[in-house]
């Protein structure tokens, strides 16, 4: 973990990850979208809508994950002053943003044929919307300070207050009377039938593994505007 | 032919499922390019600053 601390080790690093990454994320994807678009069943209530859900479901996760790594990098960088968690946490906002929002996209287009409406007021969706601004209010913090150091504190301690909100969004649909319908996930075991888990599947490796690919490129660019900024102060511009 | 309509049409939902399907492919085209995008501003800035010879800066 320690040689990790270090920004160019931890970048050595994502370059040998970063191409299996890739490798295994177009693999997900050549596999996953032909069985999520056209060999998975229709299913018995929804119809073809359910294969909005291969995008959705998969979506809402990563920007929950997305949002934890944020969180637990703040925290390693507010306690033991980790420069790596912090450009680790602001690597991973612009793409947490981008799940949240095409989670409450794909949600709304998943809704209007099924539920009628594409939006209702109620717990799930609402934390959901929360998520997404404080993604970009952590964003939008994080360069509003002269001093980059007060923005990546602002920026991380926003981000640990707004950790609260992950467990609401988790169990919004158990404490909450809701339109949407409950976790696949329960101690009862997996609530889904198996043509739907491999595509379900194949479609969270994408995200996962596209989210390290830039995720690196992220890192890289927070160690690159480290550089540029400790020599413009070198050369006193 | 007509298999080829079942699957665009699907089920009646197709304007739903391909919106989201084009969403997605947008969210992570957009992210990927935006993401590349701010690393290479960010290198030349670097490189204009100082000529890349330094042993301490391993860029590729």
């Amino acid at each position: 973990m320690h040689a990790l601390a270090n920004p160019n080790r931890f970048l050595k690093l994502g370059d040998r990850i970063q191409p299996w990454a890739l490798g295994l994320c177009l693999i997900c994807l050549a596999v996953g979208l032909p069985i999520a678009l056209a060999f998975s069943p229709p299913d018995y209530q929804q119809g073809d809508t359910v294969r909005i859900m291969y995008i959705h479901v998969p979506a809402a996760w990563m920007s929950l994950f997305c949002y934890g790594v944020m969180a637990a990098g703040s925290a390693s960088f507010l306690i033991w002053r980790q420069p790596v968690a912090n450009m680790m946490a602001r690597a991973s906002a612009p793409v947490g943003a981008m799940f949240a929002g095409l989670c409450l996209l794909t949600g709304m287009l998943w809704g209007e044929p099924m539920w009628g409406t594409p939006w209702v007021w109620d717990a799930r969706l609402t934390s959901m919307l929360v998520l997404f601004f404080l993604y970009l209010g952590y964003m939008a913090l994080g360069d509003a300070f002269d001093r980059p150091e007060q923005g990546d504190k602002a920026g991380a301690i926003l981000a640990l207050v707004g950790s609260v909100n992950l467990p609401i969004i988790k169990f919004s649909v158990d404490w909450w009377n809701s339109l949407h319908q409950p976790s696949i996930f329960s101690m009862a075991g997996i609530s889904l039938d198996s043509s739907m888990i491999l595509p379900l599947f194949l479609m969270v490796g994408a995200f996962q593994t596209f989210y390290i690919v830039v995720v690196l490129m992220g890192v890289r660019t927070q160690v690159l505007t480290a550089k540029v900024r400790a020599a413009r102060l070198m050369r006193g511009t | 032919m007509e298999q080829f309509q079942t699957f665009i049409d699907m089920g009646g939902y197709a304007f739903f499922v391909w919106s989201a399907y084009a969403l997605a492919t947008a969210g992570l085209v957009g992210v990927w390019y935006m993401y590349r995008r701010t690393m290479k501003i960010r290198q030349a800035e670097l490189d204009q600053l100082r000529p890349p010879r330094e042993p301490d800066a391993p860029q590729e």
